[in-house]
């Protein structure tokens, strides 16, 4: 037995700068991971996780940031070239990693999603006004739908409306739970519970009619003010 | 049959009087107002509004003719102060109800509006309809495409569904879904299927565009219209009428 102990010592005592590096390593990592979750509140399953990732990383890839941060680390490391270290390493990576913690801690959470769903007067799919996020009008209404991901981390959410002049928002037929606000300029509610998708319908009249220019309605989550969809309703 | 369309409005009461006539540009005069307490039938329990005041009366309104003038039509109103209900009897064809919200709308203080469309939860809506007691219509939009959910539960009750889906010309607009028999297999597995209770939909997904719904009480009917948040209500009787608006402010208005 003491033989085996003084095996173990031989090979840990001359290795224990290694050893305590690639430790404070994990713990370092483990920090981190542990303030991103702290920040976040993320406290759920692997599936929520991988719901918000997915969301932050799609609206992160549409905005300046993500183009900016991706220059900057790669005109740093080509300047420092192949220089060896973890330092240096981290230096290259923190030019494009902290931005977009940063990002994310200021818009989360990415989950509450919108989408926009088109058809014709059949039920049909319109796939091109889907893309395009344009409506069209069936007499005098506007009949949008709108699938909505709140994922389960989001118990209450508030998305604001932004009516174009010429029409008004006349209702919106819906779960329970979700509706619209009095003064009709945002949808209001609690996520449904037991399922983290719905779709809301959202009626507009036409009153004198939208001009061109002036015609877009835009969907923005009050909480982080991103824009979740703007919908361009044709005159 | 005295059809009547359906708005909402909450404290109402507190505006509510002739006075609202001081603005003779506008084309509506309300002609009376009566206040009465509103008895629930005993056939709709547990009745969550009993006590409730109803106030009503008639209106008028000025219809344009061919000349450039203009001549009073006579039509009837109620407002139902806890569930916020209010009904418009429009005077006769040539008058649009919304023509007359508006109006009205036009001169109430800016704190009160009645709204000619109503937000409806679908889950409400739902139990609503499926204690009709025949539905002729009820038009859902799913994820796969707008169908009528009434021909689906006949076709149902084929005793091969898929095949009569493919040969049987009364469910040739059911074919025009997209991926109908994905719903059709899904529905079918559920249960036997009697009524719409029976279909397995998925509200949070799932859209009522619009249905048409038969009550009975007392012997006579009352039919319900439903489009795009438009509700009209058409009884053969003042007693079956108000029987179906009980029904309605119970499942519906009470968790909307």
């Amino acid at each position: 037995m003491a033989s085996v102990f003084s095996c173990f010592y031989c090979v840990f005592a001359s290795n224990w700068i290694a050893i305590a590096e690639v430790t404070l390593r994990y713990l370092l990592i483990m920090a981190v991971v542990g303030l991103l979750l702290v920040i976040v509140n993320i406290t759920y399953s692997f599936d929520e996780l991988n719901y918000e990732l997915r969301g932050f990383v799609e609206y992160y890839r549409e905005t300046s940031w993500w183009w900016l941060t991706s220059f900057f680390a790669s005109l740093i490391a080509l300047t420092i070239g192949s220089e060896p270290g973890l330092s240096v390493d981290l230096a290259v990576l923190s030019a494009f990693i902290a931005p977009a913690i940063f990002y994310f801690h200021r818009n989360y959470p990415f989950s509450l999603k919108c989408d926009y769903r088109s058809r014709d007067a059949d039920g049909k799919t319109l796939i091109s006004e889907e893309k395009e996020n344009i409506a069209s009008k069936t007499d005098g209404l506007y009949i949008l739908e709108f699938p909505i991901t709140t994922g389960k981390n989001i118990d209450k959410f508030k998305i604001n409306l932004e009516v174009p002049d010429g029409v008004k928002v006349r209702n919106l037929p819906t779960i329970s739970g979700v509706g619209l606000s009095d003064e009709k300029d945002a949808i209001i509610g609690e996520a449904p519970p037991g399922g983290d998708t719905f779709v809301v319908e959202l009626i507009i009249e036409e009153t004198t009619g939208v001009q061109r220019g002036s015609n877009l309605l835009v969907l923005s989550d009050d909480d982080s003010e991103r824009n979740l969809k703007s919908i361009r309703l044709m005159p | 049959m005295s059809i009547s369309r359906l708005g909402r409005a909450k404290g109402l009461e507190k505006y509510w009087s002739e006075h609202l006539d001081d603005r003779p540009e506008t084309a509506v005069h309300i002609e009376s107002i009566e206040d009465d307490e509103i008895y629930p039938f005993s056939e709709v329990e547990d009745y969550p509004f009993t006590g409730q005041i109803e106030l009503r009366g008639e209106f008028s309104f000025e219809v344009p003719d061919r000349n450039g003038g203009s001549f009073d039509k006579d039509g009837r109103y109620q407002y139902r102060t806890e569930s916020g209900l209010f009904l418009l009897q429009a005077p006769t064809d040539l008058v649009d109800p919304e023509e007359v919200f508006d109006e009205i709308n036009l001169r109430l203080s800016s704190t009160v509006e009645i709204e000619e469309a109503l937000s409806l939860p679908r889950e409400s809506l739902w139990r609503f309809i499926s204690i009709a007691d025949s539905i002729e219509t009820l038009r859902l939009r799913g994820e796969n495409g707008i169908y009528d959910a009434t021909l689906l539960i006949q076709l149902l009750r084929e005793d091969d569904p898929i095949e009569a889906l493919d040969t049987k010309p009364e469910f040739q607009e059911l074919n025009s879904v997209e991926d109908i028999k994905k719903v059709v297999t899904s529905a079918e597995a559920s249960s036997d299927i009697e009524g719409i209770q029976d279909l397995d939909i998925d509200l949070y997904n799932t859209l009522i565009d619009e249905f048409q719904a038969t009550y009975w009480f007392n012997g006579m009917t009352a039919e319900i219209t439903y489009l795009h948040g438009e509700l009209k209500i058409d009884a053969e009787d003042p007693d079956v009428r108000e029987y179906v608006i009980q029904l309605f402010e119970r499942d519906v208005m009470a968790s909307g």
